[in-house]
């Protein structure tokens, strides 16, 4: 078996299905999380991001499979589950009449926390909150508001905090700053969080879960994520004008995969995976006379990887992809990635 | 146990911040303060507060749901009910210290008419029969308990409160003018006396007469039990859809 060398597993989701009626939210996604790791989920709204993060918590039970919060199976032993997790849901639902004391306070004593003074003044220090302690959260500006979520996330210091949409409806400068705070949590806790944003889930995440239509579809480091992915060399093309039939002579070229127009005379072309024609291309773009403007090599984004993952006809059969990701553990071939990162090890 | 009362504690505090407690209490001060004086004014007028506590209990069938129509229905519609229902407490715990914390301010407001009483003591010239007035209030506070649990059970069933304290005032109008029944269908019936016994109003009057019946009480406590646990399996079945 693989362990991390940082800590156990504090997060261990088996082969999980909810179905809503006849239709699933969620087939059969299983994936673990480690101590102190940042786990992003990363998919379109109605992927089923919000029903993962509820059966974790104890919201929604699982049609079938299981989930366990640090040991603790989140249907047999939900309040030992829930004890262990600090959570903010989607839309921060705070009381909007109480003070920010008094509703940490709440939260405090509903999670049993011993020392509550403490813990709570301890949760304000983390999210920069000192000087609002008395002030109406109703009065609250959104990304104070959001402050006091986390707050309350980790008020009683628990080994997982899951976050739903921690960075959303908020300003730049405020989504920085939930990040940074994000950031601070590394390390003794296990943070889930899903966002849509996929910059977010680079920057922040040491693992991106990408899930669409309740499945996971890809699993890995953010930077590994573009490698991964089949095509996913690409080539920027522009041209002088005047150039006529450009796709079809470009598309006949030995290791191109497909050409597109983007329209002012500029070409995105998809390259076969380890083929670099790009000499070939030039040579073309001469022998007819075309003025060639650019011609630049493109590293795929993550959004690439999301968009072309997410596409509404999946090329990639979803359940093989998904096989990939619940073997990661004792395939080979993956298991050198993660040494790299310093997270897995045999 | 510490969990439910951290939702009571909670519960009271927003009674507190709200409008709606403030206003609901100076209107029932205002409305038992008038009738009050004319009763005490009358020329000749008894020592007896219980024809006056029979008028309270019908103010509290408007006053109990509009105390209980926000418990359940706003923590849904703001979401916060899944902030609780994902914290280390049972689901029936949230149910009953809310409900606990709405009859702790009904109580409040019931117990203001204490002062009433304190006013007709000081006027009794022969005194007044103690007994009977206890056991009047008791009904009043029995009374308030089952509203509010009806209104908790509501409150429950959807995201918005006026629904909410629209389905309460009309179940429990129903319950109260129930034992009409028996005056439609004669004295012997079996239906009209199970109506009568189905109804509110019956075992509040009873309470009003100076009577302590445990039946009374028991029926009492019966709605507060099973209103509060189809709302507890109401928020629990939120689990499952």
């Amino acid at each position: 078996m693989t362990t991390r060398d940082q800590g156990e597993v504090m997060i261990e989701v088996d082969q999980l299905t909810r179905l809503y009626g006849p239709a699933p939210a969620l087939q059969d996604v299983s994936f673990r999380a480690h101590r102190g790791e940042i786990v992003g989920f990363l998919g379109p709204n109605g992927a089923g991001k919000t029903t993962t993060m509820r059966i974790l918590t104890g919201y929604l039970p699982p049609t079938s499979g299981r989930a366990s919060i640090a040991g603790h199976d989140v249907v047999e032993d939900s309040m030992a589950a829930r004890r262990n997790v600090g959570y903010l849901p989607e839309s921060t639902p705070l009381y909007p009449e109480m003070t920010v004391w008094s509703y940490l306070e709440f939260m405090a004593r509903l999670r049993g926390v011993a020392d509550r003074d403490n813990a709570i003044e301890r949760a304000m220090e983390r999210v920069d909150l000192n000087d609002r302690a008395h002030q109406q959260i109703g009065r609250l500006s959104k990304g104070l508001r959001q402050r006091v979520g986390i707050a309350q996330a980790v008020l009683h210091d628990p080994p997982v905090i899951i976050l739903d949409e921690p960075t959303i409806g908020l300003d730049p400068r405020q989504i920085r700053e939930v990040r940074a705070l994000i950031q601070e949590l590394r390390g003794d806790h296990t943070v889930i969080l899903s966002t849509h944003i996929l910059p977010e889930a680079q920057q922040v995440c040491d693992r991106v879960l990408i899930i669409h239509r309740g499945q996971i579809v890809a699993e890995d480091a953010p930077g590994k994520l573009t490698s991964q992915l089949p095509g996913g060399q690409r080539v920027r093309l522009s041209l002088g004008q005047g150039a006529n039939g450009v796709a079809s002579v470009i598309d006949g070229v030995a290791g191109v995969k497909g050409v597109r127009d983007e329209g002012g005379g500029a070409y995105t072309i998809e390259l076969e995976t380890g083929a670099d024609p790009r000499a070939e291309i030039a040579r073309a773009v001469v022998q007819n006379d075309w003025h060639i403007l650019e011609l630049t090599p493109q590293g795929m984004s993550l959004e690439d990887v999301f968009l072309e993952l997410t596409r509404e006809d999946l090329e990639r059969d979803p359940a093989a992809a998904f096989d990939d990701a619940d073997e990661f553990e004792d395939a080979d071939g993956n298991e050198d990635e993660y040494e790299e990162e310093g997270e897995l090890d045999e | 146990m510490s969990n439910l009362l951290t939702i009571t504690r909670r519960e009271i505090g927003a009674f507190f911040g709200s409008p709606v407690f403030w206003v609901l209490a100076t209107a029932f001060m205002v409305f038992s303060g008038f009738v009050f004086s004319i009763i005490i004014t009358r020329p000749g007028a008894q020592a007896d507060m219980l024809p006056l506590l029979g008028l309270y209990g019908t103010v509290l069938l408007f006053v109990a749901p509009l105390m209980s129509m926000r418990l359940l229905s706003e923590e849904q519609r703001s979401g916060t009910l899944e902030l609780l229902m994902t914290s280390p407490i049972d689901d029936w715990q949230v149910v009953w210290g809310k409900w606990l914390g709405a009859f702790v301010m009904l109580s409040v407001i019931v117990a203001l008419t204490l002062f009433h009483v304190a006013v007709m003591l000081r006027l009794a010239t022969e005194g007044m029969d103690l007994g009977p007035l206890a056991a009047s209030y008791l009904g009043l506070l029995l009374l308030g308990a089952a509203l509010l649990a009806i209104g908790v059970l509501t409150s429950s069933m959807t995201q918005n409160q006026v629904v909410a304290g629209f389905l309460a005032v009309m179940t429990v109008l129903i319950l109260w003018f129930l034992p009409l029944g028996k005056d439609l269908l004669g004295s012997e019936s079996a239906v009209g006396a199970t109506l009568a016994y189905m109804g509110l109003s019956d075992h509040y009057f009873n309470f009003g007469q100076g009577l302590i019946d445990s039946r009374d009480v028991l029926y009492m406590v019966s709605v507060v039990v099973g209103s509060l646990f189809l709302a507890t399996r109401i928020l629990e079945s939120r689990r499952w859809r």
